[in-house]
């Protein structure tokens, strides 16, 4: 597969005052490849927002990107998009890659009618017939199961939040960008209405062959849509694996905890527990791994060596111990 | 052996007016019962605009019906005496969503514990109101208390100051705790500890947990002995021992409902799809539709439907409003075979 996108070695700080320094992205590396769905998950804090905004330069101050490259692959070569001018920057957004962010069905013009800002969206860029312009709007919004002559027409408050931000993924459409990040874009949903989002996501990404990265903290969401996985923890990547190895045998403790957390409807729940303790603080993260004091592998080792994240038949992790974690997968069992 | 009822909604009806004069009528609770036994847990689920606050707070005695009486103990919440009143404020505690909202950001844990410990005379003095404040930091497993007493809730993670909310929840030694939504804003590594730590104070101390969430996993994890209710627009559509009704899942918006729950194994979770409504998003809440509330989105619809509203009906451990409840398929989980030890 070509890639897309090179992530290397991405961190970004944020410079708190008499607060000290925190780095929220700590050393990230991935690839996105051409037409891929990945999902990027973690939990609060584990900086999976705070990657997606530099990805697109908008980190917010008082952070900033503090180090790495992001190698963006054109037909001609790759360009590193941290070296580009800020107007060249604004010109990619949108174009080559568009962002939801979370919470952005409820950040739609008010007092607009859709139709407007959907012209709004593409003018920003080109200047374009009007006509033209609903044509390519009403095309988006059929690929998102909405009916365009209904909701052209209406305000956001005549719509429900699920049909918001299904205009929101018809709007990042528009301009045919090459990649698109959803940060949560389901989580203020409700079940039935976030399945079906689940699905149309789907299925734009085969349709358009468009690459996804999916920002949530839920592995069930994950389970149903990517096809590749990023596990972050503390601002840090700490595993990566393709959705089906990943469930089947998680390499990292970390993500062995969470989908032991993970309560189901089916199933034996007697296994299921928390992960102890709480993410750490980055202003002072501890030695070594990062997961060390909640995980129950923990040994001298991770409290003195910081793991690097290698090569692990296909896959990525970040632990001294996944070999024993990988082997001590509880043993199959059928479904219901 | 039946437990005593602890707490009976009969016919409970809540009508929200706005503007002037009554220009607006929403219904947010439309005729619900429900009984909650001593030491029972009962799992309220529903979806956003479902009314299932709004009935955590009628069971915590928040809001007065509009129509229906509420009864403790046999008695109607809303004639009875003061005193008796008071014994039943204490007796049913509210625990929030949102944690951090909930504790005034300049007391120290302690002072948020000590409060309704002399308010309601349980301890003499400042002695004992710290040892108790201890004890009941312990109990909610903040340990060691000296650790958490002086500190403040911004210095204290979401699980941990839900833990607290608990804490202060059991300062009254309550006989009922309304949890609405308790872990929703908490990490989902975290989320299990407290479901565990409620789970505990049902067991052991024998309260009864009226738990209202949108998750139904969740609600399995903590409820999967007790009972379930399932609301839809301000009505109960099906209601019953949990396992009985996940078992055999008879409202079609339940059945729509447990289609779309995430399941984490990509095999299952890419054979299954969300079953097909009408409509893939509720109606708005203000204007609930005609005869059954789901008709607009239910794939069984039939004209009946449109024009009478059905009851809650059938054996107490299953009950089911719906016209068709006998006639429409059941629904099933895929058959897929799992290969992963999480689902």
């Amino acid at each position: 597969m070509k890639p897309l996108l090179q992530v290397r070695d991405l961190r970004v700080t944020f410079d708190l005052g008499r607060h000290g320094r925190l780095t929220a992205v700590d050393g990230v590396s991935f690839d996105l490849a051409r037409g891929e769905f990945v999902a990027l998950v973690g939990e609060s804090g584990s900086g999976k927002s705070t990657t997606a905004l530099a990805l697109i330069r908008l980190v917010p101050p008082p952070g900033f990107i503090s180090g790495g490259r992001l190698l963006w692959w054109e037909d001609e070569g790759p360009v590193d998009l941290l070296r580009l001018s800020a107007s060249q920057m604004r010109e990619r957004r949108w174009r080559d890659i568009a962002m939801i962010f979370q919470g952005a069905q409820n950040a739609l013009n008010p007092v607009m009618r859709i139709a407007e800002q959907m012209i709004e969206t593409v003018r920003a860029h080109h200047s374009m017939p009007r006509g033209e312009i609903l044509e390519r709007a009403a095309r988006c919004l059929r690929m998102v199961r909405l009916e365009p002559s209904r909701v052209l027409r209406a305000y956001p408050h005549e719509l429900s939040g699920g049909m918001r931000q299904r205009v929101l993924i018809a709007m990042s459409l528009l301009m045919n960008p090459r990649l698109l990040i959803l940060d949560e874009p389901t989580t203020a949903l409700d079940v039935i209405t976030q399945a079906h989002i689940l699905e149309i996501l789907r299925e734009i990404q085969e349709q358009l062959g468009l690459t996804m990265l999916l920002l949530t903290h839920d592995l069930a969401v994950v389970a149903k849509t990517a096809r590749r996985v990023l596990i972050m923890y503390a601002g840090q990547i700490v595993e990566e694996a393709p959705t089906e190895a990943l469930f089947e045998a998680p390499y990292h403790p970390y993500t062995r905890g969470l989908l032991q957390a993970m309560p189901t409807l089916r199933g034996d729940l007697a296994g299921k527990r928390p992960i102890p303790g709480a993410p750490p603080d980055l202003r002072h993260p501890p030695p070594g791994c990062r997961f060390h004091p909640r995980c129950p592998y923990a040994s001298e080792i991770c409290r003195q060596l910081e793991p690097a994240l290698e090569e692990a038949g296909g896959r990525r992790v970040a632990c001294h111990h996944w070999q024993q974690v990988a082997q001590e997968v509880l043993a199959p069992e059928p479904y219901g | 052996m039946t437990k005593p009822t602890l707490i009976a909604l009969e016919d409970i009806t809540l009508i929200f007016r706005r503007g002037w004069p009554s220009r607006e009528r929403v219904e947010a609770v439309a005729g619900v019962s429900l009984a909650i036994p001593e030491g029972g847990i009962l799992a309220l689920v529903g979806e956003t605009g479902s009314g299932k606050t709004t009935l955590g707070k009628l069971v915590a005695g928040l809001y007065r019906p509009t129509r229906g009486r509420v009864l403790f103990r046999g008695q109607d919440l809303w004639t009875m005496d003061r005193r008796a009143f008071l014994e039943y404020r204490r007796a049913v505690q509210l625990v929030h969503q949102d944690a951090f909202a909930a504790l005034n950001p300049v007391r120290t844990i302690y002072q948020s514990l000590q409060a309704p410990l002399t308010r309601h005379r349980i301890v003499q003095n400042g002695r004992e109101a710290r040892e108790r404040a201890a004890e009941l930091l312990e109990q909610v497993g903040l340990t060691p208390p000296e650790l958490f007493l002086d500190k403040y809730p911004h210095q204290l993670s979401g699980g941990q100051r839900q833990r607290v909310l608990l804490a202060r929840a059991l300062t009254v030694q309550p006989r009922l705790i309304v949890a609405d939504e308790p872990v929703s804003m908490i990490d989902v590594s975290l989320r299990l500890s407290i479901l565990q730590l409620l789970r505990e104070l049902n067991r052991r101390l024998g309260i009864a947990i009226l738990y209202i969430t949108h998750d139904l996993a969740t609600a399995r994890y903590l409820a999967e002995e007790g009972q379930l209710a399932v609301m839809y627009l301000g009505k109960i559509v099906e209601h019953g021992a949990f396992h009985k009704v996940l078992e055999n899942p008879r409202h079609p918006y339940l059945q729509a409902l447990l289609s779309a729950v995430p399941v984490p194994d990509p095999r299952v979770a890419r054979a299954i799809h969300p079953m097909t409504l009408q409509e893939m998003d509720p109606p708005d809440p203000r204007r609930p539709p005609s005869g059954c509330r789901f008709h607009p989105r239910c794939p069984y619809v039939q004209p009946i439907c449109r024009e009478i509203p059905p009851a809650l009906e059938g054996p107490a451990d299953h009950q089911v409003a719906c016209h068709f409840a006998q006639e429409i398929p059941s629904w099933h989980p895929p058959s897929a075979a799992s290969r992963s030890p999480w689902a």
